[in-house]
């Protein structure tokens, strides 16, 4: 499977990212009420299981999408950009002393290793807990990219060795809010390292 | 992996696939064989330019250059054109959201590769994953008797209750009766349309296209920009193909009536060589001016007479 990049098709349904936000997606989530099966929604929504739901049956189907996203995104990346890029898991919504804290993301990016080597950094420290975007319903408030960007911040004693670039990996690109605010604390702290996002899908409204 | 020389016409097999390698290793990014769609909807539209492109010709191009996306066999400069033109189209015509599918990325579903000339783009609109239900065509005249009318009607709708997806053409005739029996029954419905996402076919379904594409799953693989500039009558050959489409995004084809020259019996065709499954109404058997459906139960069509029937050969 190749990689799709956003461009002007895509983009709009992403309204917090610019032209200049480079993101990469393997599949396209697509939400429904009622009806919402196809493979990537399943493994998507398997992947959000909220550890509550840890030690019930129902945990399988969560550990084995963590697998398949991981074997999906090394399958799709090019080796040559794994051995030199630093890997960095997008923090979760909740923090790490919070029991609802998923480090789904550095799961997979720990499945995708398995001995590689590859440089994975949890660079980026999520301050406070915030509601999970997809737990906000439709007349929630959803964060901007500059009220996540105050709740972020670099873990310091990862920041040595200077990447040379850096991949922000994520789930499901929703808004773009996320990814904005996490580019921007990177760079701010790693001015000239160009820092992309890869998703395993983007969300699609219909 | 484009061809040095640049040339629309030139597809050089051999230099591309090694230049295609070499980027491979030679790059530092992260995806170097990643996919616009954008720019991929721009280099289709490009290559249908080409005079006398057809859709076995598209293939072949592409059978000859397995690796090869379509940005990989066409023009730079003229690809980011055509895609905005392809906008600007769509656009003019009302279509402000749509998206596409491209062999190999995102959400290309597998099963179309079991047609004889596979697309390489679809266009859509409306909710994608549609596709991944359990669809059957339900298809035939666009001018059946007032039997035929309830046939389709009756079989969508029981369709609908054993939660099957029903998939058809958007046409007169059969085609309408089973969007519009699977929207009553409140199911789920795929339009597999013969004109390029800016028209519609009969004018007067309209409505229903976009009915359909606002709640459904509205599917063309006809290109736009050559849809929109060349005539009805060359347009016309994009049904058919339309049909074969058709057959290989669902499990199976059912036909409810259809004349000795009707365009459903490509997609009769289409399902026997892609090993979907063929059902036929027993009253197209009992109408001795025909032949064609003797001559597909010979080929493995299953003659149908009741919905049991078909429940059955749906297993």
């Amino acid at each position: 499977m190749k990689f799709s990049k956003i461009d002007d098709l895509t983009r709009p349904q992403h309204h917090h990212l610019g032209k200049a936000d480079v993101c990469y997606y393997l599949g396209e989530y697509t939400p429904r009420a009622g009806f919402s099966h196809s493979e990537t929604n399943d493994i998507v929504q398997n992947f959000k299981k909220p550890v509550d739901r840890r030690g019930k049956p129902e945990w399988w189907y969560k550990e084995q999408a963590i697998q398949r996203i991981a074997q999906e995104l090394r399958d799709s990346l090019n080796p040559a950009w794994l051995r030199t890029a630093t890997l960095v898991p997008m923090p979760p919504s909740a923090t790490k002393d919070d029991p609802k804290h998923d480090d789904r993301m550095v799961q997979v990016l720990a499945a995708m290793d398995r001995g590689a080597g590859f440089d994975i950094r949890e660079l980026l420290i999520q301050t406070e807990s915030t509601e999970p975007d997809h737990m906000v319903g439709e007349s929630g408030h959803r964060l901007t990219p500059e009220e996540r960007e105050r709740l972020m911040s670099v873990d310091e004693a990862l920041a040595s060795p200077l990447p040379k670039h850096i991949g922000i990996f994520d789930d499901v690109l929703t808004n773009g809010s996320h990814f904005v605010a996490a580019r921007r604390v990177l760079q701010r702290r790693f001015p000239r390292i160009e820092v992309i996002g890869i998703f395993f899908a983007r969300r699609e409204i219909v | 992996m484009r061809c040095s020389c640049s040339g629309d016409q030139c597809y050089a097999p051999a230099k591309a696939m090694r230049q295609h390698a070499l980027r491979w290793n030679a790059t530092d990014a992260p995806a170097s064989a990643s996919v616009s769609p954008l720019q991929e909807l721009g280099a289709y539209e490009s290559l249908w330019m080409r005079e006398g492109m057809t859709f076995a010709k598209m293939a072949k191009l592409f059978r000859e250059e397995p690796e090869a996306l379509p940005s990989d066999l066409a023009a730079a400069g003229r690809a980011d054109e055509m895609a905005q033109k392809v906008l600007e189209i769509l656009k003019a015509a009302g279509v402000s959201r749509f998206g596409v599918r491209i062999n190999r990325a995102a959400e290309y579903p597998q099963k179309l590769r079991d047609a004889a000339n596979p697309v390489e783009v679809l266009y859509f609109r409306g909710f994608w994953p549609l596709v991944e239900t359990r669809a059957v065509a339900v298809v035939g005249t666009r001018h059946p008797s007032a039997d035929g009318i309830r046939r389709t009607r009756r079989i969508a709708r029981l369709l609908v209750k054993d939660g099957y997806t029903v998939v058809s053409g958007l046409a007169t005739g059969v085609d309408t009766a089973a969007h519009v029996a699977a929207l009553e029954e409140g199911g789920l419905t795929i339009a597999v349309i013969g004109t390029s996402l800016a028209a519609c076919y009969p004018a007067e379904n309209r409505d229903l296209q976009d009915k359909i594409a606002s709640e459904h799953l509205v599917v063309s693989q006809v290109p736009v920009i050559r849809y929109s500039v060349q005539h009805a009558h060359q347009n016309r050959l994009f049904f058919p193909e339309r049909n074969v489409t058709m057959s290989a995004l669902t499990e199976a084809t059912i036909i409810v009536e259809a004349g000795e020259t009707s365009g459903t019996l490509i997609q009769a065709r289409a399902a026997l060589h892609q090993r979907r499954k063929l059902l036929i109404l027993e009253s197209c058997f009992q109408n001795k001016a025909l032949t064609w459906p003797e001559r597909f139960e010979k080929k493995g069509a299953i003659r149908v007479r009741d919905y049991d029937d078909i429940r059955r050969a749906l297993g």
